[in-house]
């Protein structure tokens, strides 16, 4: 994945096939993985309507899925998603960049919770099993990705 | 999205709402890259990166950084978007 142009908001970023294939199955593969939904609170702020933190849980879980969604779509929009020699042009605006970003790093936080919850300085408690070992992958394969990503946002090229 | 504010108390004037009594704080933990963390407060808050560097640092090193101070509709605004990244925030009321 390299960012091939940046000017007036927009992005193209070149993508090879596989980097298609990676980004959609890591998407599809955390959309399997249920991430636990934040608190908006960890003390007293006041009377608040006892629905009130639901409600944002409720948002932030609709706003995975639209995040997710938008950008499966966008990987298979061939007007997007352009093929040509040696992989794909996907034109991105600045904002879409960032939804690009929150899905992919929502699947990385799901393979962790499926994991659960390892604290990756730590050695693995459980002995690994096939799935195990495919949801570290997964989630190894998304921070490349979301470091790549991060590194292109803040003005740089890179390859990932 | 906007939740209901909390209900005031009858020692409580709503002007207390819309004063910069709130905390958004953000919580460490062991999974999402430094430099992903940097660029989320820099999207967010509009912050250089040096600033959203030092916040980073904190909440790596401490445990936790207290961002902004603000109102109580600011702070929810600013959660909910750093939830949307996937960043343990709070709304902390900041009681003196």
């Amino acid at each position: 994945m390299k960012l091939l142009v940046r000017e007036a908001g927009r992005l193209v970023f070149q993508l090879r096939a596989r980097d298609r294939n990676s980004l959609r199955a890591l998407l599809r593969l955390g959309a399997e993985c249920q991430l636990r939904a934040p608190h908006f609170t960890r003390g007293p702020i006041g009377s608040v309507p006892p629905d009130a933190d639901q409600m944002l849980k409720d948002a932030i879980q609709r706003h995975r899925v639209e995040s997710r969604d938008s950008v499966l779509g966008w990987l298979e929009d061939p007007m997007r998603c352009v093929a040509g020699r040696g992989g794909y042009g996907l034109t991105l605006s600045e904002g879409e960049a960032e939804t690009l970003l929150q899905a992919l790093n929502s699947a990385k936080l799901g393979f962790w919770e499926a994991l659960g919850r390892p604290d990756p300085e730590d050695p693995p408690i459980s002995p690994s099993t096939a799935h195990s070992e495919a949801l570290s992958y997964a989630a190894d394969l998304a921070n490349a990705y979301i470091a790549c990503l991060v590194d292109c946002l803040a003005g740089g090229e890179t390859n990932g | 999205m906007t939740v209901p504010a909390p209900v005031v108390t009858p020692q409580e004037d709503t002007r207390q709402l819309h004063a910069p009594g709130f905390l958004v704080i953000c919580w460490d933990d062991p999974v999402n890259l430094m430099t992903y963390v940097t660029h989320v407060f820099q999207r967010v808050f509009g912050w250089d990166r040096k600033r959203a560097e030092h916040h980073m640092l904190e909440v790596h090193q401490n445990g936790r950084s207290v961002l902004v101070r603000e109102s109580f509709e600011e702070a929810e605004a600013h959660v909910h978007q750093l939830h949307a990244y996937s960043l343990q925030a709070t709304v902390e009321r900041d009681d003196p």
